[in-house]
């Protein structure tokens, strides 16, 4: 692989490898942080003419070390091996490619305007405002079980929702 | 709990114990588990990119407007490209301003113009000068801070008011928090660009915590990232006379320097690296430059330049002398350790009393054996081989970068009984040395072997000044005070320093002045 094409397949794949190390951190800050340690680091590789014949895999063991790092650095416990190792494995089999997740990006948006108000502004404060739990329950006037239930339930209703739309495009 | 559930609780970082066991077995065993969580980690990463940050109000008085910011994850590759703009073929930053940082509820934003400076009075009452084409985010108030400012691009010239409270300059690179007054903050060529007009500023670069003074300038590089490229016309502040920073610490396989200078391509660099170490010389300790001959060269390119010395050495205060083709050699401080090292060499002076009592009972049987001929003769060589082998231990102890005076002092008093013993003849029915040294001690007093035990016995005192020493260079590299364990600021030679060592607002040089001379 040349470096333009590594940098290229980063380029495809830099969603799929986002929610890999989302997926690791379960913290989208953490994940911004790591998202960007990881990126350089892939550049620079690409920069000394590194070849890598199956990017993702390559990728996501570079994550999972980054990932490891951030986490010792934070003092923090990380995921033991062996779950680090499965969370790998789901997305080897699962992970999709960019198109499919292009697709599913856009049907995000068009199920996002389709989603009851109340639900739309869970997501909002959730999302956009980056509000913990306890935060959104105060703007909102609900318990806190009410905002994680109502939470819940909007993201399943996207969720199927995507899934659906997915279907339509590739019945 | 169902696999709703569970996914909820996952990726809200809310899973405990039982829930990481329960994931681990649905990722092991069920193929359709594997699906619902890769399904749903890109479900939850598009809802972020699908909700992007947006600030509140957008100030653009005399300065262009923002455009609309885009989304999390493209604006990442951004940031991205524009860290690694020495690789030609990633030369896509984007127009426009790059999206605002994370996690800000109401941020405003400056964007001086492309063809000229922006300047601008921010609400404390300080001033910042950005150069153009540059872009900031004013968080204003947070925590103790009394304002934060974000430099997204470009450069800024900082005069910061006298205030109660913190000035922080942040970027994706690194922080710089005021401690004085005139700065300079730039993101250049993949770097963190720092200079210090006035006062002092200290700066977070990834694990390290870097204090600089008015007149020093870094440059702060991480290991994956390229060498500095040619600053265009439009950000290119003025290029630091070569500025270094020490990367990969206190871990590293080599210790790298990166430095930026303006010289043309193929220039040649050599660097020699020399270490500031205590002594002992006379009941002080005194700073000791010593050159630890080992010399790497480099070429420029681009500007740049990498050196490399591999082993790394230990942790310490370096001062590499870097020098180009005929110019005059130039010396740089580097402070290359950590807090958790200086924690480490707390722990460590209890190896230094073991040292000590060992070559105490060596003083001890020395002694015994000088009280007569026929007890020399029975145990002197077996003394002078433990000496010998205790001396060795010392050379190759892995404590000598944190206490160099102490193990130094050691070896002085045990390789001055050495010497002394080499040859021993009888006067007047007493033992004395028959060497052709002078029968004295190391400090050039007259030989005695009841002063030499003391002298030992004194050198756990000057390890705990040399640990105190350490908490006082903490605060130079850090800015705040060493978090030293509570036995080790209770031990002779700490202890009368504890209160300032830890205490916040202590005159830093008159401090260091009594360690170093506690008599004076």
């Amino acid at each position: 692989m040349t470096q333009p094409a590594l940098v290229r397949e980063f380029l495809e794949h830099r969603r799929i490898l986002f929610s890999f190390i989302f997926s690791l951190t379960r913290d989208f800050d953490v994940a911004e942080e790591v998202f960007q340690e990881v990126s350089v680091a892939i550049l620079d590789e690409a920069s000394r003419g590194t070849e890598v014949a199956r990017f993702l895999a390559w990728a996501r063991e570079l994550a999972r070390h980054r990932v490891a790092d951030h986490f010792r650095r934070a003092r923090r416990e990380f995921l033991s091996d062996g779950l680090g190792g499965l969370v790998d494995r789901a997305f080897a089999e699962f992970g999709g490619t960019p198109e499919a997740d292009r697709l599913r990006h856009k049907a995000l948006l068009e199920c996002l305007e389709k989603l009851p108000p109340r639900s739309r502004e869970l997501i909002d404060r959730r999302y956009r405002r980056r509000s913990g739990f306890e935060s959104i329950a105060a703007a909102v006037g609900w318990t806190l079980a009410a905002v994680k239930a109502g939470l819940s339930k909007a993201r399943k209703a996207l969720g199927e929702c995507v899934r659906a739309k997915l279907k339509e495009e590739n019945p | 709990m169902n696999l709703d559930e569970l996914l909820d609780r996952w990726h809200d970082g809310e899973a405990g114990p039982q829930d990481r066991a329960e994931m681990e077995r649905l990722l092991r065993d069920d193929p359709e588990g594997r699906r619902a969580f890769v399904e749903r980690a890109a479900l939850e990463t598009a809802l972020y990119e699908s909700c992007p940050l947006v600030p509140a109000s957008i100030e653009t008085e005399g300065l262009s407007e923002p455009a609309r910011p885009r989304p999390i994850v493209p604006a990442l590759a951004a940031a991205v490209l524009a860290t690694v703009i020495l690789v030609p073929f990633l030369r896509q930053e984007p127009e426009g301003p790059p999206p605002p940082p994370r996690g800000r509820t109401d941020p405003r934003s400056v964007q001086a113009p492309r063809d000229r400076e922006a300047e601008h009075t921010l609400d404390d009452g300080s001033r910042m000068v950005l150069s153009p084409g540059s872009f900031v985010f004013l968080h204003g108030p947070e925590g103790r801070m009394r304002e934060r400012v974000e430099l997204v691009r470009g450069e800024g010239r900082f005069r910061v008011a006298h205030a109660p409270g913190e000035f922080r300059v942040g970027t994706l690179r690194g922080n710089v928090t005021v401690l004085g007054t005139a700065f300079t903050v730039a993101l250049r060529g993949g770097g963190l660009y720092v200079s210090v007009a006035e006062g002092r500023v200290r700066v977070d670069w990834q694990e390290e915590r870097v204090a600089l003074g008015a007149g020093q300038s870094f440059l702060f590089m991480s290991e994956a990232q390229t060498l500095p490229s040619a600053p265009s016309p439009q950000d290119a502040p003025p290029a630091p006379d070569p500025a270094f920073t020490l990367r990969q610490f206190p871990n590293p396989r080599a210790l790298t320097l990166v430095g930026a200078a303006d010289l043309p391509d193929g220039a040649p660099v050599r660097v020699a690296l020399y270490v500031l170490r205590e002594s002992y010389q006379d009941g002080r300790l005194v700073p000791v430059l010593q050159d630890l001959s080992r010399r790497e060269g480099a070429t420029v390119k681009q500007r740049g330049f990498r050196v490399s010395f591999a082993p790394s050495p230990d942790p310490g205060w370096y001062q590499p002398s870097v020098r180009s083709g005929g110019g005059t050699p130039r010396r740089l401080d580097v402070l290359a350790w950590d807090e958790a090292w200086i924690d480490r060499a707390a722990r460590g002076l209890g190896k230094v009393d073991l040292l000590a009592a060992r070559a105490a009972g060596l003083v001890d049987r020395f002694a015994a054996a000088w009280a007569s001929e026929e007890a020399w003769r029975s145990a002197g060589a077996a003394l002078r081989k433990a000496s010998g082998k205790l001396v060795e231990e010392l050379h190759a102890s892995d404590l000598a970068s944190s206490y160099p005076a102490a193990l130094g002092r050691l070896v002085d008093i045990l390789q001055n009984l050495l010497n002394l013993t080499e040859e021993v003849k009888v006067e007047d029915g007493k033992l004395v040395p028959g060497t052709y040294y002078p029968v004295k001690d190391p400090d050039g007093k007259a030989f005695d072997l009841a002063r030499c035990k003391g002298a030992v016995e004194r050198v756990s005192e000057i390890a705990g000044r040399e640990l105190a020493l350490w908490g006082v260079k903490e605060r130079r590299r850090s800015g705040m005070p060493a978090k030293l364990p509570e036995e080790a600021l209770q031990r002779p030679g700490v202890a009368p320093f504890a209160q300032r060592l830890t205490g916040a607002g202590a005159e830093l040089e008159v401090l260091e002045k009594e360690i170093r001379d506690p008599v004076k």
